[in-house]
């Protein structure tokens, strides 16, 4: 089969908001990336191909048939939503044989494959403590693990990294990638350029519902490096990590912001978020691999490293100039 | 790398039957365990501890008629037009919604299996925690009230207690499918629920007019009266009792009633773009 996704003046629109325009395209197999600021419509595109919104017009196929209210074709798919919602109570073995049995997999292979799923996302410690209890890097990697456990031919991820620590985001990215090497198709979207590139060469560059640009990231790697990039860090102790990361060349600036007081509300305090650290960087390249190394030789800990979506807006902006 | 992808075989799918099965098999400890349940079993205890503080607090007359007429007073205003439709309606509003709301409905529906089944499922779910309450209930509401009566287990005639049950029971499995479909399609279905169960269900049913024909109360009270000898609150409640259909009649009702309610599920569910809505 040639084409993964294929689509033909696809077009959704949310009442007066359109979601995506005109879209025509083919998705081969692989790993490709999807990539556009929040809002570009990755997520309308990714429900239509997941069944659960119908197209407004056009065609959509996916391996060669249509998804919407064909739960066949389901089994073929594994979808990791970007939504953030589980059942707190389960243990992530438990999530995973409950979907896996759903699915129509034998308990005896349910088990087995969740154990071998958690294994690939490296919750395997985690495997008896509830969702409840993950942190939100964990979280990301147990919807991961769902995705992957039935050997799905098609795994969409949609925006899995988000809210990963340094070292979650690095195992996953690796893993993106030796699924394509073991000749999975896997769709993978994200908001973050530099994300989508330690993934997969292959894109697809949607803004406002468009399709501005396919094919081979290199192309319009130069034209990002003229925008210095956002990087949010949520960690402890970012004085030192802001005085190191100074010590660098590509560093533009440099700001910490202090968490917002408790309420006391009884909230407690290891739920209470740390000080946000916002760097700028003329290499985000460098700069990625360097803050995961930093935060390995140092111990520092840190909750959440995001981008900025105004990253993508500038390069985005330049595209459409 | 050190990975190795699993080599187990491809989910193969489920159809509405299977499908169904699965969910009730999967998702029924979860329910049994829920909130829900917790305040459902308050509920039912209610009746339970009114029949207890009367046999302290009176002398009931040590005469198992008298029993008897105790047992269908509270059993036709506490099981029958209380009991039954709001924990129902606790149980069947939330079977669907709860998996919109959660946002959860997205690893069901993306999966491979039928929207009927997933239907039908939640609807088993909600419908077994309903019934299994009611019927709990009963059982110790009758050991509870025998044991004031006679100062012995069960009372001596079963009759009514078999009667209460199936009514309750036939009345539970309609009204968790009404109100599954009701959280499918509605927004804050519970509310919604309530309304439709207070204003319609239990006032439209008591109105002395042949408007009570339309609700599904009045053919759990067919159930009742038909099932054996007439009883002494629905005599004065039912309208025109030489006209009240028979029990098989109102079992086709009651059965039209659910096979549409379970439909109009399953049509949430196979046209409605939940992650939209959300």
């Amino acid at each position: 089969m040639s084409s993964i996704v294929q689509t033909k003046n696809l077009s959704r629109w949310y009442g007066q908001v359109t979601g995506v325009i005109d879209l025509t395209l083919e998705i081969g197999g692989g790993v490709t990336g999807l990539l556009g600021p929040n809002g570009a419509g990755k997520s309308t595109f990714l429900s239509m191909v997941t069944g659960q919104i119908q197209p407004t017009r056009g065609s959509l196929t996916v391996l060669g048939e249509d998804p919407w209210n064909n739960p066949k074709l389901m089994g073929r798919i594994g979808y990791s939503s970007e939504v953030d919602a589980f059942y707190e109570e389960m243990t992530g073995f438990d999530f995973l044989c409950i979907l896996l049995r759903y699915s129509g997999l034998s308990r005896k292979v349910g088990r087995q494959s969740a154990d071998a799923a958690l294994e690939l996302v490296g919750l395997s410690h985690a495997r008896d403590r509830k969702i409840g209890g993950y942190s939100k890097g964990m979280r990301q990697r147990i919807k991961v693990a769902q995705a992957l456990a039935h050997e799905p031919e098609l795994v969409i991820l949609d925006e899995p990294l988000n809210g990963m620590d340094p070292v979650a985001r690095a195992e996953t990215t690796r893993l993106v990638k030796y699924l394509g090497d073991v000749k999975r198709h896997v769709i993978v979207s994200s908001h973050v350029l530099y994300e989508v590139e330690a993934m997969t060469s292959q894109i697809l560059l949607i803004h406002q519902g468009k399709v501005l640009a396919e094919g081979n990231i290199h192309d319009i790697r130069d034209l990002i490096d003229e925008h210095p990039h956002q990087v949010k860090i949520e960690c402890a102790r970012p004085r030192e990590l802001a005085a190191r990361l100074l010590a660098f060349e590509d560093i533009v600036s440099v700001s910490i912001d202090s968490p917002p007081e408790g309420d006391g509300n009884g909230k407690a305090p290891e739920e209470e978020s740390l000080p946000l650290l916002t760097v700028t960087s003329r290499k985000p390249d460098e700069f990625y691999e360097r803050v995961g190394k930093l935060v390995l030789e140092t111990g520092i800990e840190v909750s959440r490293l995001s981008s900025a979506d105004d990253n993508l807006q500038a390069v985005f902006k330049y595209l459409v100039r | 790398m050190g990975w190795n992808l699993p080599t187990f075989p491809r989910a193969s799918g489920r159809g509405p039957i299977s499908g169904a099965w699965i969910i009730v098999l999967l998702f029924l400890p979860r329910a049994l365990r829920s909130g829900k349940m917790i305040l459902a079993l308050v509920l039912a205890a209610m009746p339970i501890l009114l029949v207890g503080s009367i046999g302290i607090l009176f002398d009931l007359p040590d005469h198992a008629r008298r029993g008897g007429e105790l047992f269908d007073f509270i059993g036709t205003l506490a099981y029958l037009q209380f009991l039954t439709p709001y924990i129902s309606l606790l149980f069947g509003s939330y079977a669907i919604s709860e998996e919109m709301e959660g946002r959860t409905a997205v690893f069901l529906i993306t999966r491979p299996v039928s929207k009927l089944g997933i239907a039908f499922g939640k609807w088993l779910i909600a419908a077994v925690c309903t019934v299994s309450v009611l019927f709990l209930s009963l059982v110790v509401f009758n050991l509870v009230l025998g044991s004031k009566v006679e100062g012995e287990g069960l009372l001596t005639d079963l009759a009514p207690f078999y009667r209460y049950a199936a009514a309750c029971c036939a009345g539970a499995l309609v009204y968790t499918a009404v109100f599954s479909a009701l959280g499918a399609w509605v927004r804050k279905a519970l509310l919604v629920g309530l309304l439709i169960t207070s204003v319609w269900e239990v006032v439209v049913a008591n109105v002395p007019a042949p408007v009570q024909g339309a609700t599904i109360m009045y053919y759990c009270r067919v159930i009742l009266v038909r099932g054996g000898d007439s009883l002494t609150v629905l005599d004065e409640v039912i309208v025109d009792l030489e006209a009240l259909p028979g029990v098989g009649s109102a079992l086709l009702v009651l059965g039209s009633v659910l096979f549409v309610g379970l439909l109009f599920t399953a049509f949430a569910l196979r046209f409605r773009e939940y992650s939209v809505e959300q």
